[in-house]
């Protein structure tokens, strides 16, 4: 039992549960055994999940149910250690992703970065506004090459993207993030299955000031903060929108910001 | 024998999990808790406990879940079991959202993430001592 006992890592659904709950409830009933529902609670909160036949001596003894209890208490302080540590590694990805995300390189020097790892740090801070319903699909190609570039910077465009993603689907629908490489470029393909941006502003969604949102919700900057790092990094922006289909595209190139570190370091 | 239990619903298993400990702690074998992952599994269990005539006294419900939110589903409830007390024990519920749950499925109280054993057994305790006298 204490085997079992230790070795439970498998995290059953409420749904698994409930079902195997009520076949222990039926095995033990079979055995004659009263209080059945409090003997299959204990059990499957220790591990035992089948097989009851080789604890049925234990479950018969007249101080079964006292033992089964106390074994419950020790699987309860396991499994209570193991969700603060889940608990707390949740917290510590959000506060690392926080700090890389606030961190703002006033050297204005191109580094070496992964694209990939700035999206990243978006989606662990949206995490809570994606998990309502929206569905992500990552699509990183393998092997791309990192970048110079101002990391910082980008995650801006990253998150201005996402965060006008996940509102153009309201509640619910699938972003999918795409980052390849294309010939001289990075390509980003940011895809969400919103309403789409109407054909008739989509020239004006870059400009200052313009916004569709409410006033006082918006501050219609966004859209033009990504176009200007984009801009600074020799990058392309590009949108196509249909309803239930639009796409942002970044260009980032790989190559042409090397000339402009080189030249800083003769 | 009739039993009745307690229903707590969120999509975290880790809270699903720290509430039956609470609620066990206790309550004990007094009731019958039974956990859910989304609002419509709970809808399922609610079903269930129907059939096997098992009276559900409280549910305790998140209200930011994927699928159904917990407003909507107390709401549901309240239509179909309008005696069952509704609690709610969340980190983020819109304003306009427990209005809508006090107003449209008498919502007893909201409690906040992060909770407090405390306060949630005090609740649970006063709102069932409530619903009984009524």
């Amino acid at each position: 039992m204490l085997e079992k006992l230790t070795q439970k890592d498998n995290h059953l659904s409420t749904r698994e549960t409930r079902k195997i709950k009520k076949n222990l409830i039926k095995q033990l009933e079979l055995h004659q055994i009263e209080k059945s529902e409090a003997i299959a609670n204990l059990l499957v909160s220790i591990g035992i999940t089948e097989n009851i036949e080789e604890f049925l001596g234990l479950i018969k003894d007249p101080y079964g149910e006292e033992i089964l209890k106390v074994a419950d208490q020790f699987a309860k302080v396991q499994s209570s250690t193991r969700t603060i540590a889940t608990a707390s590694e949740k917290a510590a990805k959000v506060v690392f992703a926080l700090r890389t995300y606030a961190r703002y390189d006033l050297s204005e020097e191109k580094v070496k970065a992964h694209i990939p790892e700035g999206i990243e740090t978006v989606l662990i801070l949206y995490h809570n506004l994606l998990k309502r319903g929206v569905e992500v699909i990552k699509n990183y190609a393998p092997d791309l090459p990192a970048i110079l570039c101002y990391p910082d910077e980008l995650n801006q465009v990253w998150t201005n993207l996402v965060h006008n993603g996940i509102q153009a689907m309201g509640d619910s629908g699938t972003l999918t993030i795409e980052v390849s490489k294309q010939d001289y470029w990075i390509q980003v393909k940011i895809r969400d299955t919103g309403k789409g941006i109407d054909p008739e502003i989509i020239p004006k969604i870059f400009q200052p000031f313009f916004t569709t949102k409410v006033a006082g919700e918006g501050s219609g900057l966004g859209l033009n903060i990504v176009k200007k790092i984009i801009d600074k990094h020799q990058g392309k922006i590009e949108v196509q929108s249909l309803p239930g289909n639009t796409i942002f595209t970044v260009s980032l190139p790989i190559a042409a910001s090397n000339t402009t570190i080189s030249n800083h370091e003769k | 024998m009739s039993k009745a239990a307690i229903l707590c619903v969120d999509d975290e298993i880790a809270i699903l999990k720290s509430l039956e400990i609470e609620l066990e702690q206790a309550f004990e074998d007094t009731y019958i808790y039974e956990l859910a992952e989304s609002a419509d599994e709970a809808l399922e269990i609610l079903e269930e406990l129907d059939e096997e005539e098992i009276k559900i006294l409280i549910i305790v419900s998140d209200w930011l879940m994927p699928g159904m939110k917990g407003d909507e589903f107390l709401i549901q409830v309240h239509q179909k079991y309008p005696h069952i007390v509704k609690l709610m024990l969340t980190g983020q519920a819109k304003e306009e959202a427990i209005e809508r749950a006090k107003k449209q499925a008498n919502l007893y109280d909201c409690l906040h993430k992060p909770w407090t054993t405390e306060e949630l057994i005090k609740t649970i305790k006063t709102a069932l001592a409530q619903s009984l006298k009524v």
